[in-house]
């Protein structure tokens, strides 16, 4: 059962550029903040814009109930994006949320390791703050400018490692390769949650799953309603179909899906 | 200042309201749960069901243009089994307190007649079946009934012989003249036309040089194509007896008033939804707006009161 989501107008406190092409927005959101799970997301009506008629997904990087807050974080991409980067403090924004399915919580003796390329790390942020547990945490990008967040999943007592594709900061090379020596490292349960391009999420999930180690995997997808009307997010899972998979719609039974469920490419075959 | 009625009659059926959701737009309904009061609407016209599980086209499936949405869902859908007895569709559907309408669709004629049929076996709950001959994102069926006047003629006598719920077929605007489609399909037996489905359109990354979606081409909706889709709805409202549902670009009160004054008995929204899912309530209370502003006490007042010299 998806829980309650709701309509709200909310007013940005703070939109601020972050670093190079990131920013941080944080709204009053009094009606959705209580109620996000980490891995959901909004869909967000961009004010003053009537030529770009979709909403935008952002997933919900860090939440304060209490005062009733939500944040993005968010890279300045195309129209969409340029136009939220501009948007002054008290400007009141149209937010659907929070949608979608959360990553699932961890037991107290698992070890978690969370696998983060560029944005990944806002979606996943949460799963370290509310997490029973800690772990590890290793976040990937092209160069050091795309690696954000560092110090705040350093304060959830997980312990962090960084790829860049140039070597600019931390391993030279790419997320998986901590990945493998740290799936291998451990010893009991293991839960890996991962937010990235797909490519990304394709190799972890396939590395996870060649171990026995369950993947949470949070995928992007375009998307239309957010809600689950329109069919346009959508992803292939394995099922009874005579072909073996079936679309489902990311942003109503995903955007997280275990790595289990996915139909990969590799699997044709079989 | 006294109660404004805005029921309307769409056959035999009465609408509390003249505001539809279009179809593809609204889901199931079950979606927007909790965000939009499904039971002030007129009422829900659901995906196109056919009789076969569909998964419809590889992604991506839609693409934002200027003024517009251009779409390739290509008619994904569970099959008439799964939507009868699973919680989410029909069974959801007969629980809420509004119109329910079904988009059906199909390969081969056989195929709608499959889908009306069974619906006809299940029809507590069903205020109306909408014949779909007007989809340009499959290949086969759909749009090749909607633009061929005999096989359109043919579809809707064959769907009206499996069944006596109420039939609307929705008409291709991606014709010579759409009024020959609209008179041909009510002599065929239905009992209302809907109009306007998409245009065929296309859009290109420029920098990729591939078409945005996967199919290359789809279907143009949104803010663009609607006074196209009002001066259609105007042609066939004065050319045929049935009542007409309008719909292509509606997003305000406003745009919904001019279709009703075009000649359409009722309206729908559908890309609009996806900009702000209040969109329909936000219509229906403009339209109560606009009948109080103006002295007019029932909505069949203004109904094709289009006033030309
Ligand atoms: C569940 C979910 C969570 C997301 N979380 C974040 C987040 O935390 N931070 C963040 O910066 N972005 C996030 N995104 C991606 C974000 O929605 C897109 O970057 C945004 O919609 C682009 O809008 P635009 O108008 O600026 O770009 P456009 O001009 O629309 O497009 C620019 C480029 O972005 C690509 N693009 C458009 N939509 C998406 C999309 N949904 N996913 C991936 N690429 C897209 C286009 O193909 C194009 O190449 C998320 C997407 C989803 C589905
Ligand atoms: C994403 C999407 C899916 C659609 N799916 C269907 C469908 O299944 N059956 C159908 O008859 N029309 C379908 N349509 C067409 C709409 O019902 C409507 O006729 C058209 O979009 C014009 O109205 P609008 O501009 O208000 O969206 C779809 C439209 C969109 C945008
Ligand atoms: S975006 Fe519409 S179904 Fe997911």
């Amino acid at each position: 059962m998806s829980p309650s989501k709701f309509q709200e107008n909310a007013v940005i406190l703070e939109n601020s550029n972050y670093r190079g092409d990131y920013f941080l927005i944080t709204f009053s959101a009094p009606k959705i903040s209580p109620h996000v799970l980490p891995g959901q997301f909004v869909h967000l009506q961009l004010p003053h814009s009537p030529e770009l008629l979709l909403r935008r997904p952002f997933s919900i990087y860090n939440t304060n109930a209490e005062a009733g807050t939500l944040s993005l974080i968010y890279k300045a991409i195309g129209a969409g994006t340029g136009a939220l980067s501009i948007l002054p403090r008290d400007t009141v924004v149209n937010l659907l949320g929070p949608l979608g399915q959360r990553f699932p919580q961890a037991t107290k003796d698992q070890r978690i390791i969370i696998a983060a390329g560029g944005y990944g790390c806002a979606s996943t942020y949460l799963v370290a703050k509310t997490a029973e547990s800690t772990g590890l945490c290793l976040l990937g990008a092209r160069n050091k400018s795309d690696i954000l967040v560092e110090d705040e999943f350093q304060k959830t007592g997980f312990e962090v490692q960084v790829s860049t594709d140039d070597g600019s900061y931390g391993h030279k090379g790419r997320i998986t390769e901590l990945l493998i020596p740290a799936l291998d490292a451990g010893n009991g349960d293991t839960v890996v949650y991962a937010c990235g391009p797909n490519a990304m999420l394709a190799a972890v999930g396939r590395l996870c799953m060649e171990r026995d180690t369950i993947a949470y995997l949070s995928y992007d997808m375009e998307m239309c309603c957010g809600v689950g009307a329109c069919f346009t997010c959508v992803i292939k899972r394995k099922c009874d179909s005579p072909d073996g998979w079936e679309y489902v719609r990311t942003c109503k039974y995903g955007p997280v899906f275990d790595a289990r469920e996915i139909y990969w490419e590799s699997d044709k075959s079989n | 200042m006294g109660d404004v009625s805005l029921e309307v009659r769409l056959g035999d059926t009465v609408l509390r309201n003249p505001v539809l959701t279009a179809s593809g737009t609204f889901g199931y309904g079950s979606e927007y749960l909790g965000l939009v009061p499904l039971e002030r609407l007129g009422g829900i016209t659901v995906k196109g069901v056919s009789p076969f599980p569909s998964h419809g086209n590889s992604t991506p499936r839609t693409a934002e243009v200027f003024a517009g949405l251009i779409n390739s869902i290509g008619l994904q859908n569970p099959g008439i089994d799964k939507f009868i007895t699973h919680a989410d569709y029909l069974p959801f559907l007969r629980t809420i307190d509004t119109n329910v309408y079904v988009n059906i669709w199909g390969k081969t004629i056989d195929d709608y007649v499959e889908v009306a049929a069974r619906l006809e076996a299940e029809r507590e709950g069903i205020d109306g079946l909408e014949i779909n001959i007007s989809c340009p994102n499959i290949k086969e069926g759909g749009i090749a009934f909607g633009t061929d006047l005999h096989l359109a003629g043919k579809v809707v006598s064959a769907v009206r012989e499996a069944t006596s719920i109420p039939l609307i077929t929705k008409l291709s605007p991606n014709v010579g003249n759409i009024v020959d489609f609209a008179k041909c399909v009510v002599d065929h037996g239905s009992d209302v036309v809907s109009l306007i489905n998409t245009f065929p359109a296309l859009s290109i990354d420029i920098e990729t040089r591939r078409p945005k979606i996967y199919t290359v081409t789809g279907g143009l909706s949104g803010r663009g194509i609607k006074p196209i889709a009002l001066k259609m709805v105007y042609d066939v409202a004065r050319a045929i007896e049935v009542p007409v549902i309008g719909m292509g670009g509606i997003f305000t009160a406003e745009d919904a008033i001019e279709f009703l004054l075009a000649g359409a008995r009722a309206i729908a929204v559908g890309t609009a939804i996806f900009s702000d899912p209040q969109t329909p309530l936000k219509v229906i209370s403009g339209i109560e707006e606009y009948l109080r502003k103006h002295d007019v006490n029932d909505i069949n007042d203004i109904i094709g009161k289009i006033s030309v010299d």
